[in-house]
């Protein structure tokens, strides 16, 4: 099965992807839809295989819109393992699902796709989205094993130069248009902000050149003018047509990310990053740092800048390794 | 500016010479406002930077010393974890701007009333309403909620006394209390039911016609209305009969916007332009939704959908994972 999974996931990287990225512009969905891929080959899948564990025999992956390459990696570990998958597509656009689940099946592997929400009977399920969507998938299959993967949010830490950090941390604002959990929602630094905030603004234009951002969703233009009018006032604004950097007061940290906006806050120390984020703690999920040494304990993945958008495989994920502990056990495998 | 703002109320003039005059002294005379806007050029008063209302809940935008406030009005916070705050030095302005256009629109008001709106120094349509009507019998507080039963009583007794009266209240409360155990009460002519805010927050929602309807057939002989202010205007609009479009004053002008460019468009994000705004900014943009008429009155289709909530609790619902 690994093999056969390896040559569906081939397939689907050769696709074109404009059409499955789910908004994106064409240049970022293929960006995106390579990252995802990459690090999906024989030898990881069999040593994700292994630290799973044994494998449900079937499973439901719920995936949600947004981040459009959420169950690649899922569904390949779990075809791989030899399960029978059934994905509930995105309503609003299950076009990679349905490329997907179409390069498997081509590979004889046996995955289905609906965007129903019943779901079919199945071993387990793992479940990415909002509050009520797991508290329904949790009523209709109270005996199913469940992992639910909730709401994360991800920040980036410049200790060192502004200059390459800037040139990575780009790179992780750009991929998705700053969706998802693992997309950076602010940037903390303990150098001057000035030259991080023109660095950045530097960098934000070069990707807006190479991978332009996608359509966004209107109703997030009065939130963004906030958050400029806020930096005007109190700080610095640094904007193309396209993105946008911010310097604003750590009293005024939000951790919800806008599409192409980084906002810089400065702090004094790495301990007061930590002691800034304690009442986040259980939402956190990526820390992005330039910074040799720094192990933020909050944070269930603590990466380079430029890869907090491109996390390794296998791994854990929001502090789990991936498919395990689903085999046998009934409802409720969430953490 | 404070006389030019007055004289205009009283007696009109050029909004466009007034709106132009008014932005370049908040400009001078508020150093948060002049940093907002930046290297703008404004020819016309729709070229006036318009500063989003949830920015009130970060900064306060005052053209006087902020410490010489002796009003704070905040906001109601029902989809945010915190308040916006809006400092006035004084009242008058506001209180000869919402009874001007009231009584515009509806006639002298009645001389007593039942309430059924948050009461508390820092609720701008609490103060709007005790300005309208002073001493009115208050059924409404944000511990308890609506006395119900108490106001049904209380309208029905004040009925009998045969004068006219003023009854606002916000949507929801009137919701409740109309599912309270009642019999129709007849009010005497020239009584006015004032419906304001919408369902935002609650897990509850009532059709707007629907409410009017029971509304009407619950208190018969009531003049029922729709009222549409927030602490960041000065000036109210009013809509006669509830359900019609909201008429702004003389000295307001609205455009609807498009949510994120801020283009004007037939139908966005609403812009309020007050004049009667002007110890703090006249522009504010809002997070309503509707159209503007052609004769400046506004069709109001409700909030912007998918806004992004501030705040812990509401925020991170807004986080995709």
């Amino acid at each position: 099965m690994v093999e056969n999974t390896v040559r569906a996931l081939a397939s689907l990287r050769a696709m074109e992807a404009g059409p499955l990225g789910q908004g994106l512009s064409p240049e970022n969905a293929s960006a995106c839809l390579h990252q995802a891929i990459r690090p999906l080959n024989e030898a990881s899948l069999r040593a994700g295989l292994e630290q799973a564990g044994t494998i449900p025999e079937s499973l439901a992956i719920v995936v949600p819109y947004g981040v459009f390459t959420t169950p690649i990696e899922w569904t390949a570990l779990a075809l791989a393992g030899g399960a029978k998958v059934h994905l509930k597509a995105p309503t609003r656009d299950p076009a990679l699902v349905r490329a997907l689940a179409q390069c498997c099946v081509a590979e004889g592997l046996e995955v289905s796709w609906g965007t129903d929400n019943s779901l079919p009977q199945v071993a387990a399920i793992v479940a990415f989205g909002e509050d009520e969507t797991m508290t329904s998938i949790r009523e209709a299959h109270p005996q199913t094993p469940f992992a639910e993967y909730g709401h994360r949010f991800s920040v980036a830490f410049v200790g060192g130069d502004p200059h390459a950090a800037a040139r990575s941390l780009a790179i992780d604002v750009a991929r998705y248009d700053s969706r998802g959990c693992m997309a950076p929602t602010a940037v903390f630094t303990t150098g001057d902000p000035h030259v991080l905030g023109k660095a950045l603004a530097r960098s934000l234009a070069e990707c807006e050149a190479r991978w332009p951002r996608g359509p966004v969703d209107l109703a997030l233009g009065p939130e963004w003018r906030r958050r400029l009018g806020l930096a005007r006032v109190t700080g610095k604004v640094w904007s193309g047509a396209q993105w946008a950097v911010t310097l604003t007061s750590v009293d005024h940290f939000v951790p919800v990310a806008l599409p192409r906006m980084i906002t810089i806050h400065t702090v004094q120390s790495t301990d007061e990053l930590d002691a800034r984020l304690a009442p986040w703690r259980r939402w956190l999920s990526t820390c992005g740092t330039d910074t040799e040494g720094h192990q933020p304990a909050s944070f269930h993945r603590v990466c380079p800048l430029g890869w907090m958008q491109a996390p390794p495989f296998p791994r854990n994920h929001d502090g789990r390794v991936m498919l395990a502990g689903l085999h046998g056990a009934s409802g409720g495998a969430d953490a | 500016m404070k006389e030019v703002i007055r004289d205009f109320i009283v007696g009109g003039g050029s909004f466009e010479e007034t709106a132009l005059e008014l932005y370049r002294w908040q400009r001078a005379n508020n150093p948060q406002y002049d940093r907002f806007c930046g290297a703008v050029n404004v020819r016309e008063w729709m070229d006036i930077p318009a500063v989003p209302s949830t920015l009130f809940r970060d900064l306060a935008f005052t053209s006087f010393p902020v410490a010489d406030a002796s009003v704070v009005f905040r906001t109601s916070g029902t989809t945010a974890g915190s308040r916006g705050a809006v400092h006035l030095m004084d009242t008058e302005i506001y209180d000869l701007s919402a009874r001007s256009h009231v009584e515009h629109c509806l006639g002298p008001l009645p001389s007593a009333g039942i309430s059924l709106v948050p009461t508390g120094p820092d609720s701008s349509l609490g103060h709007m309403c005790d300005a309208f009507v002073p001493g009115m019998q208050h059924f409404f507080s944000s511990e308890e909620g609506v006395q119900s039963s108490a106001a049904w009583a209380a309208l029905k007794s004040a009925a009998e006394d045969g004068h006219p009266l003023f009854i606002p209240g916000t949507a929801f409360a009137f919701a409740d209390m109309l599912d309270a155990e009642h019999d129709p009460v007849c009010v005497p002519p020239g009584t006015v039911v004032m419906v304001t805010g919408g369902f935002k927050g609650r897990r509850r929602s009532v059709p707007p016609s629907v409410l009017y309807e029971t509304l009407a057939r619950s208190i018969v002989g009531a003049q029922v209305v729709g009222e549409y202010g927030m602490s960041e205007l000065a000036s109210q609009l009013w809509a006669v009969p509830a359900g019609a479009p909201f008429v702004p004053p003389p000295w307001m002008r609205v455009l609807a916007v498009d949510p994120w460019t801020g283009e004007v468009a037939s139908r966005g994000v609403l812009r309020f332009y007050d004049l009667a705004n002007h110890q703090t900014v006249m522009a504010i943009e809002t997070q309503d939704v509707g159209a503007v008429m052609p004769d400046g009155s506004v069709r109001l289709e409700g909030r912007l959908e998918g806004a992004v909530p501030r705040g812990c609790s509401l925020a991170v619902e807004e986080v995709n994972g």
